[in-house]
């Protein structure tokens, strides 16, 4: 049972620390773009796709994550 | 369609969708086992006989192979005993059919191209190719080389189209291959990190190519040898840019494979939450709540498709413009 319980507290990790990632890269992200354009809005066109690149790319590693969190809590 | 109607535990309903078809070789003397069928313990055995095999009297049909031979894997213990030569035949069989609906699509728009009446499929195929040369021209300027639009091209509908299978509906074609004697399919060649590991594999050797044609041999080796620090530190260069070169493609590959796996198992975690008993009324609940919860995700879900298809685009574009950039002293 021992196995079953570090089993949770590994998969509650993994999405805990996931979310706290994804969140803050997000969230700096998001602010940046705000911020520019407000300062500038006329590049607003400009920024967006390399909004969407950073915003993938910062989404990859947590979902990786809740993927092996998914992984190691029903299949493992 | 739940677990329970197929005879699974929700386990064991996870563990056969996130199995591929394999095919390949068994040694003689290999015990398979194969799941029987049945409600109890008598149509079970009847199952087994019927294919001319014994029972184990709890859920296997068992067979001890006399000669060498190549089988489609009953399980994962005929996986792990097949080793190397182990083919995944369903991720092989979409990948090649996706590509090749893709070719065809937009080979055909290009075959009817018609400058005064343009049908609407020419008119989203121009969209593409205007959208994908715009990038490419953004991104790719270290040196002209006609092939890597196309290229580009190619990797974001090929990824788009194998992603966009996470949307199919899980059992919608796994079911009834089963049906049909088909033991296992797996329908996003994406989730496979032997698919994607091959295209980033692909990107790579591309990218040592063009590295080596545009700098020369010896430019190649300088430009991995005496790099961050200069020539007085060439172990310490050689390290961190042969971590760097492996890096890359080994981030392409589990970034995408990562994301398509993450989301099929939410998919399929939700299928198997679902009842199929629609007559009690804590059945049907599930069933509404499992169908608002798939469409959620399947629709956040088209993001997440869209754009990891683009990001393997836009970073193999950039790693063909690095490989294209002269070696400079820095």
């Amino acid at each position: 049972m021992e196995v079953e319980a570090a089993r949770f507290i590994g998969a509650g990790l993994m999405f805990g620390l996931a979310a706290i990632g994804a969140g803050v890269g997000a969230g700096v992200l998001s602010s940046k773009l705000i911020e520019s354009i407000a300062r500038q809005p006329e590049l607003e066109d400009q920024l967006r796709p390399t909004y969407f690149l950073g915003i993938g790319l910062v989404d990859a590693v947590p979902m990786i994550s809740v993927g092996l969190a998914f992984y190691v809590l029903f299949v493992a | 369609m739940a677990s329970e109607s197929s005879g699974r535990t929700f386990q064991e309903y996870l563990e056969h969708h996130l199995q591929n078809l394999v095919y390949g070789p068994l040694p003689a003397g290999h015990e398979r086992k194969l799941y029987s069928k049945g409600e109890d313990e008598a149509t079970k055995e009847a199952y087994c006989q019927e294919k001319n095999l014994d029972y184990d009297g709890e859920k296997y049909c068992k067979e001890t192979l006399t000669e060498d031979g190549w089988y489609l894997a009953n399980n994962k213990t005929d996986v792990e005993a097949m080793g190397f030569w182990a083919f995944h035949i369903d991720t092989m069989f979409f990948s090649v059919l996706l590509g090749g609906i893709f070719l065809f699509i937009f080979s055909g728009a290009a075959r009817s191209f018609s400058l005064d009446k343009p049908t609407k499929l020419q008119l989203f195929v121009e969209m593409m190719i205007d959208f994908i040369n715009g990038v490419v021209k953004g991104t790719f300027k270290a040196a002209q080389n006609s092939l890597i639009a196309p290229m580009a091209l190619t990797i974001f509908f090929w990824v788009l189209l194998m992603n966009v299978m996470d949307l199919v509906p899980v059992d919608l074609i796994p079911y009834p291959a089963e049906v049909l004697g088909i033991p296992y399919l797996k329908v996003v060649p994406t989730t496979d990190l032997n698919l994607t590991a091959a295209l980033a594999l692909s990107v790579f050797i591309l990218y040592l190519f063009y590295s080596v044609k545009s700098k020369g041999f010896i430019g190649f080796i300088k430009s991995i040898s005496l790099h961050p620090f200069g020539p007085w530190m060439l172990p310490a260069n050689l390290f961190i840019e042969i971590i760097d070169l492996i890096a890359k493609p080994l981030s392409l590959a589990l970034r995408l494979y990562g994301n398509l796996y993450a989301g099929e198992m939410i998919f399929l975690l939700i299928a198997g939450m679902v009842s199929i008993n629609l007559t009690s009324f804590a059945g049907l609940g599930l069933n509404l709540a499992g169908i608002t919860l798939s469409l959620i995700w399947a629709i956040f879900h088209i993001l997440i498709v869209v754009l990891q298809a683009f990001i393997f685009m836009m970073l193999t574009v950039v790693y063909m413009n690095m490989a294209h950039e002269k070696f400079e002293q820095h």
